[in-house]
């Protein structure tokens, strides 16, 4: 078995996690870990730039924001982990089809029939790619930021009052087509 | 151009902290930035006219190497995005006092804005992905607006399908930048173009992804899913403007500019085929659900997803005539539908239902409501004068014509379907009429009033607008329509 398959397993193991874990903040670390391996592999496939932006905006900066607004919320009632205990068994099966699907298809189909022109490409330095080349990127994910601030600041309002907000929901408004 | 990007993100990070210092404030802020905007979209008009289309180049301001490309199709998505946007936030005036929370509402619709107008003015893929999200990740909170249960739940399966469509079409932009070694639609499109020559099968690989993902943006039948649920569930000011604009941005444009101007489909009729079956699918699924529905909002969000149908069918037929049929009905049907949007959101503030059963007679206590309503709903169905019924008629002619010229029948069925359709459309909007306006009125709405002044503003000016566009179609085609149509019958050239 090949390094990047270890890495590509670790990865979606804790991608998968992330998803199943009803405990936020474990789901949260476990995010972060996914996004540390990612950054591993960005390195290993010789992307530095997109490893350096994975380490620290995904792994750190998201992190940081996720930890701050679980902070917010309070514990829910434990019955609902036990619900949805049975979904563990199907881990492992998830995990080897994603693996499989992404090495087969992105790995081993993609990457041999897509011929890269790299050498026809001039990489700029570190600092003109994200100063010069990609500026108009910065300010879409400053934007990004910001909506992620406003909606965790609007979805956490006190003020409003609205009959059937936070959850409750009046006999009248059963939600359709489910 | 670099201000209908700028200006909405500065107001957007500005408005919550005058909210502190001044409430009343933020309302006037945002409108105004929205007024700005659309200001300056409409100063671009004439310009671009006489000069041709515009680069944006950073390299030159400040040694950027990204650009921003403004040309007649462009500014015609602007004109939608900013006007609709102009209404949703002076309803929001007065609609969204219940709600709370206005300066980070207004943070949200502003960096939507931002969004949208990044997508439109993008010369550059990953700027166009970048811009799309920002638009997106702000429609989901927005969606969420309420915190009702249907609310919350609406935004996460719109999250959901949205990061599903998403991650497709970035999976496509770096297949085309394994490929091409680009980002720049122009430099993409000259790589794209020899490859398609040579018989280059990952080209087909990239256009299903895009298909995919665009498709799923824009609700496109098979993928609509989340339509339905999204766009009851936000508040009307924001299903507005979900249905009236942000799945064209996002989806209908996005993919018509690559298909046409990066990918050059013109010269690949089986795509254009392809995109004329899924539009008549959509008008076809998505009439007959709307047949169906008994809330009101459901019943427009069922509708949206039939008339992206017609769009969808204008731009698979490909030709001059065929892309300024869709863009017309693409900028008609973002009038009447943010208006119906208003209309419903007016009623279910007034009487506290979508039930279309527990309404009936509102006409005598709604009267702008009720008229305006009847104006968005006979432009929607087609009837003349009003705007629908022209560019539905284009796009229907645009097919016999085509079908005529290739000698291929299917193209009459197509036709024969849309007119069909039409009808249906018709039928279930008569439908709303005779539930909610018309009929005696349901006792237990005796109580009833219309809404504020500055709800009905918007409403009134949009309902003008569906019969102004229709009576004024010779020279909107003129100045806006047929410049912006053929841009999409070449390549970029810059």
């Amino acid at each position: 078995m090949t390094l990047h398959v270890v890495l590509l397993g670790l990865l979606v193991a804790f991608l998968i996690l992330a998803v199943f874990l009803t405990d936020l903040l474990k789901a949260a670390i476990a995010l972060a870990l996914g996004s540390a391996v990612l950054a591993i592999i960005f390195f290993w496939f010789r992307m530095p730039y997109a490893g350096v932006f994975e380490l620290s905006v995904c792994a750190g900066l998201v992190m940081v924001l996720l930890v701050s607004t679980i902070g917010l919320t309070r514990r829910d009632e434990p019955e609902h982990e036990e619900r949805n205990k049975s979904g563990w068994l199907l881990l492992p099966i998830l995990i080897l089809v994603a693996v499989g699907i992404i090495d087969v298809v992105i790995f081993a189909f993609l990457h041999t029939r897509m011929p890269l022109v790299h050498s026809t490409v001039t990489t700029p330095s570190f600092s003109d790619t994200l100063w010069r080349v990609r500026w108009l990127d910065i300010l879409g994910q400053l934007a990004i930021i910001l909506v992620g601030v406003f909606a965790v600041l609007a979805l956490f309002r006190n003020e409003g009052g609205l009959p059937g907000a936070a959850g409750e929901r009046p006999a009248d408004e059963e939600p359709h087509g489910h | 151009m670099l201000l209908f990007v700028f200006l909405p993100i500065a107001a957007a990070a500005l408005i919550p902290v005058f909210e502190k210092v001044w409430k009343e404030l933020v309302d006037f802020l945002a409108n105004a930035v929205a007024l700005a905007l659309l200001v300056l979209a409409l100063a671009f008009i004439t310009p671009l006219r006489y000069n041709g289309p515009m680069v944006l180049n950073f390299s030159e301001l400040f040694q950027f190497s990204m650009t921003f490309y403004l040309d007649s199709l462009s500014l015609l998505l602007l004109l939608v995005i900013n006007g609709v946007g102009l209404m949703a936030l002076v309803y929001s005036i007065e609609y969204m006092k219940e709600y709370g929370g206005k300066g980070r509402y207004y943070a949200l619709f502003l960096l939507m804005l931002a969004g949208m107008n990044g997508v439109v003015l993008s010369h550059d893929l990953f700027g166009l992905y970048v811009f799309l999200e920002v638009a997106a990740c702000s429609s989901y909170a927005l969606v969420a607006f309420g915190m009702k249960h249907e609310e919350l739940e609406a935004a996460f399966k719109y999250l959901i399908l949205a990061a599903a469509a998403s991650a497709l079409i970035l999976l496509s932009i770096a297949l085309i930048y394994a490929r091409t070694g680009n980002l720049d639609m122009k430099l993409v499109s000259d790589g794209i173009n020899f490859s398609l020559y040579q018989g280059d099968k990952a080209i087909v690989f990239m256009i299903i992804l895009l298909v995919a993902g665009f498709g799923l943006k824009m609700a496109m039948v098979p993928f609509h899913a989340w339509l339905p649920d999204a766009h009851p569930s936000a508040p009307a000011p924001i299903s507005a403007m979900l249905s009236g604009v942000l799945i064209k941005a996002s989806g209908v444009y996005a993919l018509m500019r690559i298909l046409y101007n990066v990918f050059g489909i013109s010269n690949l009729p089986k795509v254009g085929f392809m995109l004329m079956g899924m539009g008549i699918l959509t008008i076809v699924i998505g009439g007959i659900l709307a047949l169906v529905q008994t809330d009101y909002k459901r019943l427009l969000a069922y509708s949206s997803i039939g008339q992206i149908g017609y769009i969808l069918l204008g731009f698979g037929i490909g030709t001059p005539l065929g892309f300024a049929g869709a863009l017309f009905h693409l900028m008609n049907h973002a009038a009447f539908k943010s208006l119906l949007f208003l209309n419903a959101g007016a009623v279910q503030q007034a009487t506290g239902t979508r039930d279309l059963n527990r309404m009936g007679g509102l006409a005598k206590r709604m009267p702008v409501t009720a008229l305006t309503s009847l104006f968005g709903s006979l432009s929607i169905s087609g009837v003349p004068p009003f705007n629908g019924f022209l560019s539905k008629l284009v796009i229907l002619v645009a097919a016999i014509q085509a079908g005529h010229m290739l000698g291929n029948h299917i193209y009459y069925w197509y036709a024969a379907v849309g007119i069909g359709f039409s009808v249906v459309t018709l039928a279930y909007f008569l439908k709303v009429q005779r539930k909610a306006f018309f009929g005696k009125l349901n006792e237990t709405l005796a109580g009833v009033r219309e809404v504020k002044f500055a709800m009905t503003l918007p409403m009134i000016i949009l309902a003008l607008l569906c019969l102004a566009l229709g009576i004024g179609f010779p020279w909107l085609n003129q100045a806006l329509l047929s410049p912006a149509a053929n841009t999409l019958t070449s390549l970029f050239v810059r």
